[in-house]
């Protein structure tokens, strides 16, 4: 079992080089190990919660509201409040469901399969992005349950509950599957980023000078002592965890594309609906990560630890698999003629011309046009506009989960069943909601937890670096 | 770049320490000998076999079978290597100059495809005089505008001439980190050319590739189409070519300079990548049967339907075990990884289940002409052909595989190579 310490001292693998000789540093120089703590550990443990922090929790936590309001009024009334209809039986509901669970998959990309992949700069980045897989499956998980309308009868339509009428999901259904490979995403990712933090919490529970802290971050630390065995058994659990999770990056948005695949309808019906979700997802999901860290490292003063490196590198990846992503829209287009299937070329055309047109060019320039500009390293290490390109990344990836579901749809075999789709004011309150609900998740975890792994960058210090012969 | 700070001194060695051994040159002219012997066995097949339509057709299409391994181990070639200029890392540094040898075979490959510019008649559909059903003659009209002999010849023009260049540039380049480099800032310089050449030629290999396996291997049905078809076949050379290097690898090992240089650490990683292959293969290729099964369409399943029936089901199932099954489990143990015969032996297996994935593939779309049906029928043509096929590819290798050194032994990375191994953890 290679050590976790040995792959950190590894060779980082994706150098910058434009700077002959020297290759920037994942972490900034001059730190200590205690100074890395302090400066981790403070934003927990200060007394003082910062006003900016205040106000924008007030202000996620006002959003929040908003999805409590919208789920509140729809138990009430019904899915009748939403815009689905028919022949759009699927809208709002399934659309930010794969968009939200898409954005997770970075999270467990960066945390397990680039420490696989020995990236030692993944270490700085991999706390919150776990924590934002957690949130945004969360949000996501949201939307199976409410989109039955009555979600106190969902357990009988989506888990298979032994129950006294004999009412049985469908097993060969991919939605079924949807439940389990969800559900254990949530599992493993939950057991994942809480191993990851026992040795933190353990350092906050001896560095807190509160009482309640003292024995809040001693329960979470599971009586973490920090011995050789515990760090044996630990980089050993860890390594396990990492090696669970690395399929069920693939796996979830598998599934979540088997949804639409195994269908039969022209748009959904397709087989490299596979691999071009997960990318999809990956992509989203790198994203959303710079869309936070950006912000983050800012406002907490953390660009020693979060690195134009960092953001560099994110940015690489997303214009990989955002390359990805094109590659599937040209080949919808391609077969869209070769099939020879008048209702394959009829959909492609109706996504390029018809009622939702605008929203399938909004969806090229956002996924394929825009990250383009990633190519220039001037781009990528100019913060501003990479904040910006992941903005409108994300909203790509949303609209690309619109047009595969609505436009697929809303004209199928028969044009005396067509059929036109708009949300309701309901439908944008859930999904705004939701985003209240992840950022407020999202300000909790800031305040209460270490937001950047303590000891995987202490062990990044030049420091801790030993020779093992 | 990651200087280990503890050396003492960089280690370093000169073109002339790794020059490849004399095994290069016997295998080269071992495999020129099975070559020569198997393509006059196949001349005799073709004047055997060639008396009527049936026979002719036989014969290409154990030609295909055998053009598109060979075509696929010389393209995966040029993918890895670009692949490795992107990403860095020593997996690739240690595979380089074998990755290059490949590469550098496209002439052999380019000439070996002039034969199915003649054969083209008894395989493709819209090129012959097959007989189709009122599906098939639509499609074929709907795509006659660029399913046609001329179109067919160009776009292969043109995707050879697109790979050539890449290709051109990837050796020229390479050859100057067998000299000492000018500066620090001449060879960072050469490295970011590297990486811009890799990452810009993915991107045209991805949609290149994707076409010609279309051409060449999905039009032999009339109809079906699948959408997964282009990564199936990147996925599948990466995997074939992976394989083949690394039977090379562990075969090179066993002598001077490589004996010394190729450590646990390396063969492990490059043992990792084989495994992620076989696995994104099968995840591809599983992930096009769940969905074309599920729906069930008559112009999809047919494909499936020809593939599982008629005595093709358990070519189908030995595929499942030996290109999946059998590699995958083997390969998730780690000592396996670093015994390089071990390796080697699963290596060579994952090479035939290849050919016999490609011959499933091709194969089941051809109807006898007495029947409806493509039965599982094999001729002694489909095994002397790929035999002939591949062997003149592996000949074209090991000559070019002599021709440089084993590594770049300026490329930054060598230092690290050099160094002994971190324990056999």
């Amino acid at each position: 079992m290679a050590s976790l310490l040995e792959q950190q001292n590894a060779d980082p693998g994706v150098d910058d080089i434009t700077q002959p000789g020297v290759s920037p540093p994942v972490i900034a120089p001059g730190y200590d190990f205690g100074q890395v703590t302090d400066k981790i550990g403070n934003v927990v443990l200060t007394k003082r919660t910062p006003w900016s922090w205040v106000i924008g929790f007030l202000i996620a936590f006002g959003i929040m509201n908003i999805l409590m309001l919208a789920v509140g009024y729809l138990f009430i009334k019904g899915t009748g409040i939403w815009g689905i209809n028919i022949p759009v039986g699927w809208g709002f509901a399934i659309i930010n469901f794969v968009w939200w669970i898409g954005i997770g998959h970075a999270g467990t990309l960066i945390s397990a399969i680039l420490l696989l992949f020995k990236q030692s700069w993944r270490t700085s980045i991999n706390r919150f992005a776990e924590a934002m897989t957690l949130f945004a499956v969360m949000c996501a998980g949201m939307f199976p349950l409410i989109h039955t309308g009555r979600p106190w009868l969902a357990a009988y339509w989506l888990l298979p509950y032994p129950n006294t009428m004999s009412l049985w999901p469908q097993f060969r259904s991919p939605l079924i599957w949807d439940v389990f490979a969800v559900s254990t995403y949530l599992t493993v990712s939950l057991l994942f980023w809480y191993t990851g933090l026992i040795p933190d919490v353990a350092s906050l529970r001896d560095k807190a000078k509160n009482g309640f802290a003292k024995f809040f971050y001693g329960i979470l630390s599971m009586g973490w002592r920090g011995s050789a065995r515990h760090w044996h058994r630990y980089e050993y659990a860890y390594i396990l965890l990492a090696g669970l999770s690395t399929p069920l990056v693939l796996s979830v948005h598998t599934v979540v594309s088997w949804d639409f695949a195994v269908s039969v309808i022209p748009g959904w019906h397709t087989t490299i609906f596979p691999p071009y979700f997960v990318a999809g997802a990956i992509y989203s999901g790198f994203a959303m990560v710079l869309t936070l860290a950006i912000p983050i490292r800012e406002a907490y003063n953390m660009k020693d630890f979060i690195t134009d490196r960092h953001l560099n590198n994110m940015a690489k990846v997303m214009l990989a698999t955002g390359l990805i992503v094109g590659y599937g829209y040209m080949t919808e287009a391609f077969f869209g003629w070769f099939s020879a299937n008048k209702y394959e070329s009829f959909m492609i055309l109706n996504r390029m011309t018809g009622p939702y047109a605008p929203t399938y060019w909004a969806l090229i320039f956002c996924n394929i046009i825009t990250p383009q500009f990633l190519w220039f390293k001037k781009v990528r290490s100019n913060v501003p506009i990479l904040f910006i390109i992941s903005l409108i990344v994300n909203v790509g990836m949303w609209l690309e989960r619109f047009v595969i579901v609505i436009t697929s749809l809303h004209r199928d075999f028969l044009p005396s069943s067509w059929g036109l789709y708009h949300p309701t004011v309901w439908d944008w309150a859930t999904y705004v909601g939701t985003l209240g609900l992840f950022t407020t998740l999202l300000f909790l975890f800031i305040r209460v937890l270490p937001m950047i792994s303590i000891f995987e960058v202490r062990a990044l210090l030049p420091q801790s670096k030993v020779t093992v012969e | 770049m990651a200087v280990h700070e503890t050396h003492a001194a960089p280690r370093t060695v000169t073109p002339e320490q790794l020059t490849p051994p004399w095994v290069v040159d016997h295998l080269r002219k071992r495999w020129m000998g099975i070559a020569g012997l198997a393509t006059i066995l196949s001349f005799a097949l073709y004047l055997y076999y060639s008396g009527t339509f049936e026979g002719r057709q036989q014969f290409f299409r154990a030609y295909l079978v055998g053009y598109i391994f060979c075509f696929g181990l010389m393209l995966g070639s040029t993918a890895l290597l670009m692949l490795q200029h992107v990403t860095g890392g020593k997996w690739g540094l240690v595979l380089r100059r074998q990755l290059e040898a490949g590469t550098r075979t496209l002439p052999i490959v380019v000439l070996l495809f002039i034969p199915i510019i003649f054969g083209m008649q008894y395989l493709y559909p819209w090129a012959g005089s097959m007989p189709l059903d009122i599906h098939g003659q639509h499609a074929l009209n709907v795509r006659a505008d660029y399913l046609n002999a001329k179109w067919f010849v160009g776009r292969a023009a043109i995707y050879f001439v697109i790979w050539g260049i890449f290709i051109y540039l990837l050796n020229k380049w390479s050859l100057k980190q067998d000299v000492l480099p000018e500066s620090p800032e001449a060879y960072n310089d050469l490295r970011l050319r590297f990486m811009r050449l890799g990452g810009g030629g993915l991107v045209v290999y991805a949609v290149t590739v994707s076409l010609a396996a279309i051409d060449w291997v999905m039009t032999l049905d009339p109809v079906w189409y699948s959408t997964i078809w282009g990564m199936l076949y990147m996925a599948g050379q990466a995997l074939s070519t992976m394989a083949f290097m690394l039977v090379v690898l562990t075969l090179l090992a066993k002598y001077e300079p490589m004996k010394s240089l190729l450590r646990k650490t390396e063969l492990h990683d490059n043992g990792k990548l084989l495994l992620a292959f076989v696995m994104l293969y099968a995840y591809l290729s599983f992930s096009q049967f769940i969905i074309i099964w599920s729906g069930n369409l008559p112009e999809e399943i047919t494909w499936y339907l020809a593939r599982t029936q008629h005595g093709w089901k358990p070519v189908m199932l030995l595929l499942v075990v030996i290109h999946f099954v059998i590699p995958f489990l083997l390969l998730l143990n780690r000592d396996l990884k670093k015994n390089p015969t071990r390796l080697r032996n699963v290596a060579i297996l994952i090479l035939f289940a290849r050919v016999g994935e490609i011959f499933w593939q091709v194969n089941p779309n051809f109807k006898e002409t007495s029947g409806i049906t493509g039965h599982f029928n094999p001729n002694i043509m489909d095994m002397v052909l790929p035999i002939a096929l591949a062997a003149i590819w592996i000949t074209a290798f090991f000559y070019q595989l002599k021709k440089r050194p084993l590594l770049p032994a300026y490329h930054h990375l060598v230092p690290e190579i050099l160094e002994p191994s971190h324990g056999a953890h």
